[in-house]
């Protein structure tokens, strides 16, 4: 037997197995299909069953009807022959005529007989085997076991060969093909005749008219034909080939009409009932049913029609295309058992070269969803190279989104930004954006951002959390007046409280105290509830002396926020019960001077120091007369940029989730533990600084050191700040501003315990190394006090006085009212 | 006689009686009650050559009604070789559910089946061909056919709800549980004549039940002054009323309703009455479609396919001819050319004289 005889066969058998396999584990369930397969195996079983419908066990009540019907005929006929005659007038057709048309009276001898006759069924011995599926043991090499098959059909000259050369004679070698296919499962003695090319003598112009009507596809018109026919010639004998033929083209639009509808059992019930279609002649009607198996949660089966494709089909562009179209259902481990039957070419090539590109798009993609599933590094490594190779951004795209979520943000920048060399588009934008900002190159990740920021939701989303990072850096960073103003047009623009929060601690900490706090006051309308803006609102009006505002946020918000309530006392403020919160403010906020406001001309709207900014309360609610209007944009630092290792590159509120934290922005440990300390929660940033501490890299651990002293700092915890700055050493600016804090809350501390000495030795240290501001020149005039020293304490008073310090001047105004000098005040706060 | 009884005895008294015997005298034969001239006048205009009948007033589309119609009509004008056309078509293109069941519409433009829900009543006037036609010219294949759709019906759209049994008029959006007024039923879908064929098909299925309810709900089903049914009934209620969403007319599905009581035989005034006083005269001046909330027209047919209708009626109730110009088939749209040509087919088979 010739091998791709052999293929054919065996082939039958696969599909039937596969198939029939189908209908034993469906037996093994009662469900409402069993009926419908099991008739449909009969029908593909029966002797004289081509048509699908027809069950055996319908027989009996098919032959009562039409007994019945042949009874009721007579009657019919007489009553049509009374019905009167009629004229034709033009145009319409006159009626009625009950006239019996082609007279029925002969239908019981030919009708029955084309299913009677029909070969299809010799099909049969191969379904009846149906419980191994032959793909489950594909053979390789083309080696296949012979399988034991019953052939029922005599061998020999009953093989009908008219259609086989009406189809060579038409040159239709698909249908040859086909049929060769069918003919040889019938008949495995059968061969195909030599000469079959040569000419069919013409006998019959109206058979051969149905031929051609079938092989055009048109077997509504092929049918229509043959009943004309039969109508008109009952003793023609249809050949049964032909109607064969029809019923396995008919039930090939179904299957493919059902496909196409998605009507996945249909599918398989056609395929089931119709075992002819199954074969490498049609390779479409195999992708279908293997599509139909899949989408309907069979996709052990759907896997096994592929691997029976690809064990017994030659095609290339075919075996190509049957991967191609399986991962669009397939898993990856269905996927690879189709993969392991690839064909390697003389030049070492597999054949499946072409798509081993997708498949590692497709496991990339699928791995870049989810940080949890990691990527085959060949995987990588090819789409590197094409990534490489290739001059369009799709592969470097993936390939940034896959290591952005697996912690690479390193890699993710180097690849879109590839990417962007050869397209611009939103999404290489974003990804390029998040990437940057995740590496704290914010200013970087804002210039990626700007372009497409309102391309959608998405775009939007990373402009501003960027834009916020960048104004977020501590100390500020230096940024363009372009940019400062293009992210206070965007965070305007989106009412983006976050943004707007921190264009007012940018705008504080650089000394634009309006600016700020009509930022700050942008951000509560926006947001009602924000505590950091009300508290930055609180300290701008604070430091503007508009005490009647300062009063309406401490109405509004002390009851809401200890370290507002207690900005109306400087020694709460410093002694209070989170006594590290003032550590949202910079150096720059104790020492304003300090800082060089800008000196580009976008400075700032007019100064009005009165009531040009509103007070939102926490409920939505204007205490204010003016609602807001942001806002010029703070000017911009001029100061050199300082590095920005230390700066809280993540505010933003990027880490408030973890998850979010860690798989959206990759952020590491430290920039984690930054991201933390912006959001006011030390104890958190404390333990992610200790994880950043546990590194070889000198430069992070000396930024983790730092970051964890500001974080025990801003808890409260001096003694374990004292300890954590020693953990590295620090540059000069960074010890002397964690040393300058530590002996602040040391004396302040020592103040709160009546340790007055204690307190004078702190400050006196303190006052080395740092310029000693007002509030501590009244903890240490009020030590004198308290240390029988009213003289010193006065001379501190005055000169505190001389500064504008209101505390001064109500503690001379005591001094001088009460000769007992009564510790007003402070003493009650100190209980 | 009451309702029932007169049921059992006319409507499904050869399932009840006669299961392996000769076909009772009320049911329709249908072979050869069209002229092939007339039947080439409507294939002509409405049979694609693919074997697709074509609504040509609703964008050319075919639907399943269509179909089933398209098929008993060809056994009416005993044109096997039409049959074979119209049926080669609706299987492969249109017998596509994983029910059993037809699409109810095929579009000439792709994707061809846009929407995969069923119309019940294409698939009972496709079944109900089938086994006519598989009685008449001895086709085992399509009573085998006929019976798969029958079956199919019988699991899927066939339900009971309270005392009635319904014939849901789709698989899909019709049930209590799908529609805030569901269940909605069509009354026009009840294809009478049909439905002891089926049961005789199925013998253990509910058809004969549904005749039953259909009657009564027709009978239940009487709005407004003109006491008619609407195209669209909601059962959520204990008593029938216009569904919500639907015109509350009677009207294009509705006119179909008489057309099947006579079909099936049921030609006694006190079913087809309020049908009778609604037409009276609109064999010429033209058939109303009637708002049952306003009680006015909501339109009036001309088109000799409708005005047939009344003339049936009026031929049937009080032995009236039919109209001369009516006696001459003018094809205009697929619809009223369709129901012309199912009154037709009536006529001459039951009432000759009238014709």
């Amino acid at each position: 037997m010739p091998v791709r005889g052999a293929f054919l066969v065996i082939g039958s058998i696969a599909i039937v197995g596969i198939l029939g396999a189908v209908f034993v584990r469906q037996a093994a369930t009662p469900t409402d299909d069993l009926t419908s397969l099991t008739r449909a195996r009969a029908a593909s079983t029966g002797p004289a069953t081509p048509d699908i419908f027809m069950a055996p066990t319908t027989t009996p009540s098919v032959q009562s009807a039409a007994d019945t019907l042949g009874a009721g005929r007579a009657s019919q006929a007489q009553t049509a022959q009374a019905v009167p005659p009629v004229v034709m007038p033009s145009g319409s057709v006159t009626l009625p005529s009950a006239a019996p048309a082609a007279a029925p009276s002969t239908a019981t001898a030919p009708a029955t007989t084309p299913a009677a006759s029909t070969p299809s069924s010799a099909s049969v011995p191969i379904s009846s085997s149906p419980a191994t599926p032959a793909a489950s043991a594909p053979a390789v090499g083309g080696t296949q076991p012979a399988a034991p098959v019953d052939t029922p059909a005599a061998s020999g000259p009953s093989v009908d060969e008219t259609a086989l050369r009406y189809f060579a004679q038409q040159g239709d070698s698909r249908r040859l093909n086909a049929e060769i296919a069918r003919l040889r499962a019938l008949y495995p003695n059968w061969y195909p005749p030599s000469d079959m090319s040569a000419p069919v003598p013409v006998t019959d112009a109206l058979l051969d008219n149905m031929w051609k009507l079938y092989s055009q596809g048109q077997y509504a018109a092929a049918r229509a034909a043959i009943a004309a026919r039969l109508a008109s010639d009952p003793n023609w004998k249809v050949p049964a080939d032909l109607l064969a033929r029809l019923d396995v083209g008919e039930q090939r639009d179904r299957l493919i009409n059902a496909s196409n509808a998605k009507q996945w059992e249909t599918v398989v019930q056609i395929a089931a009932a119709t075992p002819s279609l199954l074969t490498c002649a049609d390779v479409d009607v195999l992708w279908r049913l293997a599509e139909a198996f899949a989408r309907s949660d069979r996709v052990g089966r759907a896997r096994d029609v592929d691997v029976y494709v690809l064990t017994n089909c030659q095609d290339p562009k075919e075996r190509l295309a049957t991967v191609q179209k399986a991962m669009a259902y397939l898993g990856d481990a269905e996927l690879a058992d189709l993969l392991a039957l690839e064909r390697v070419g003389a030049n070492g090539q597999g054949e499946f070269a072409a798509v081993r590109g997708d498949i590692a798009r497709r496991r990339i993609g699928a791995a870049a969803k989810d940080p949890a599933k990691i990527a085959p590094p060949e995987d990588i490594t090819l789409l590197e190279q094409l990534a490489r190779s290739s001059t369009k951004a799709d592969d470097a795209v993936l390939l940034g989104g896959y290591l952005f979520s697996h912690k690479d943000a390193e890699g993710a920048v180097t690849w879109f930004q590839l990417a962007k060399t050869r397209a611009d588009t939103p999404e290489i934008a974003r990804g390029l954006a998040y990437a940057l900002n995740a590496l704290d190159r914010p200013a970087e990740a804002e210039a990626a951002a700007y372009r497409w920021r309102d391309a959608g939701a998405e775009n939007k989303e990373v402009y501003l959390v960027v834009a916020t990072a960048l104004l977020a850096i501590d100390p500020p960073a230096k940024i363009e007046p372009e940019v400062m103003a293009r992210m206070a047009k965007a965070i305007s623009e989106a009412k983006y409280p976050e943004g707007a929060q921190n264009l007012g601690w940018y705008a504080y900490n650089t000394g634009q105290t309006v600016a700020a706090a009509r930022w700050f006051s942008a951000a509560l309308t926006w947001k009602h509830d924000t505590e950091p803006a009300a508290f930055g609102l609180a300290l701008a009006a604070q430091k503007l002396g508009n005490k009647v505002a300062f009063a309406q946020i401490i109405r509004v918000w002390g009851p809401r926020s200890q370290r507002i309530a207690d900005l109306a006392d400087p020694t709460k403020q410093r002694a209070g019960i989170r006594p590290a919160d003032t550590f949202l403010l910079p150096p720059s906020i104790a020492n304003p001077a300090a800082v060089q406001p800008g000196r580009s001309g976008a400075v700032q709207p007019a100064v009005r120091v009165a009531s040009d900014y509103a007070v939102p309360t926490p409920e939505g609610t204007f205490l204010g007369a003016d609602a807001v209007a942001p806002v010029a944009a703070p000017a911009p630092v001029r100061t050199a940029r300082v590095s920005n290792a230390g700066g809280g590159g993540g505010a933003g509120g990027g880490c408030r989730s973890t998850t979010r934290t860690e798989q959206l922005r990759g952020m590491n440990a430290l920039t984690r533990g930054w991201c933390l300390l912006s959001l006011n929660r030390p104890i958190e940033a404390v333990d992610a600084f200790d994880i950043a501490l546990d590194t070889n890299d000198g430069k992070a651990r000396q930024d983790a050191a730092y970051g964890k002293t500001l974080a025990n700092l801003r808890a409260g915890l001096t003694d374990a700040a004292a300890v954590s700055a020693a953990a590295a050493p620090q540059d000069t600016r960074r010890a002397v501003e964690l040393r300058t804090e530590i002996l602040t809350q040391r004396a302040i501390a020592a103040y709160a315990d009546n340790r007055w000495t204690e307190a004078l030795l702190y400050l006196d240290e303190r006052s080395q190394i740092a310029p000693e501001q007002n509030d501590l020149l009244i903890i240490r005039a009020w030590s004198y006090y308290h240390l029988g020293k009213p003289r010193e304490a006065k001379r501190l008073f005055v000169a505190a006085a001389g500064t504008g310090s209101r505390d001064a001047a109500k503690a001379l105004a005591v001094l001088a009212n009460s000769q007992q000098g009564l510790t007003l005040g402070d003493g009650r706060d100190r209980r | 006689m009451n309702a029932a009884g007169w049921l059992l005895a006319t409507v499904l008294g050869i399932v009840a009686l006669l299961p392996n015997e000769g076909v009772a005298a009320d049911t329709l034969k249908i072979q050869g009650t069209i002229s092939p001239a007339v039947w080439q006048a409507y294939a002509g205009r409405f049979l694609d050559p693919s074997g697709r009948i074509i609504d040509d007033a609703n964008g050319s589309i075919s639907h399943s009604e269509g179909q089933g119609y398209g098929l008993i009509l060809a056994l009416a004008a005993d044109d096997r070789s039409s049959f074979e056309r119209i049926w080669s078509f609706t299987q492969t293109q249109m017998l596509l559910r994983s029910d059993g069941l037809s699409v109810w519409s095929w579009r000439p433009s792709e994707p061809h089946v846009p929407d995969i829900n069923n119309a019940s009543d294409g698939d009972l006037l496709i079944a109900y061909a089938l086994a006519m036609a598989g009685r008449a010219w001895q086709m085992p294949r399509y009573t085998a056919a006929a019976t798969a759709i029958a079956t199919a019906l019988g699991k899927t759209s066939i339900v009971t709800a309270g005392d009635n049994t319904l014939l849901l008029p789709g698989v899909e959006g019709f049930k209590a549980d799908t529609r805030a007024d569901g269940p909605v039923i069509n009354l026009s879908y009840w294809v009478f004549e049909a439905m002891p064929v089926m049961q005789q098909l199925v013998p253990g299925g509910d058809w004969q039940k549904l005749a039953r309810s259909g009657l009564d709900l027709i009978a239940a089903s009487r709005f407004g002054q003109s006491e008619l049914p609407t195209d669209w009934i909601s059962l959520h209620d204990s008593t029938p009323r216009p569904a919500a969403g639907f015109d509350p007319d009677f009207g294009y599905n509705a006119i179909r309703i008489p057309l099947y009581l006579v079909r099936a035989g049921i030609t006694d005034p006190a079913w087809l009455g309020p049908f009778a006083a609604a037409w009276r005269g609109g064999q010429t001046r033209g058939l109303p479609l009637i708002n049952v909330e306003t009680n006015q027209p909501a339109a009036t047919l001309a088109e000799p396919g409708y005005r047939m209708l009344p003339a049936l009626l009026d031929c049937v109730s009080n032995g009236t001819p039919i109209p001369p110009d009516l006696k001459i088939f003018t094809p205009t749209h697929y619809y009223p050319a369709t129901l012309y040509l199912l009154a037709v087919s009536y006529l001459a088979e039951r009432k000759p004289q009238c014709l």
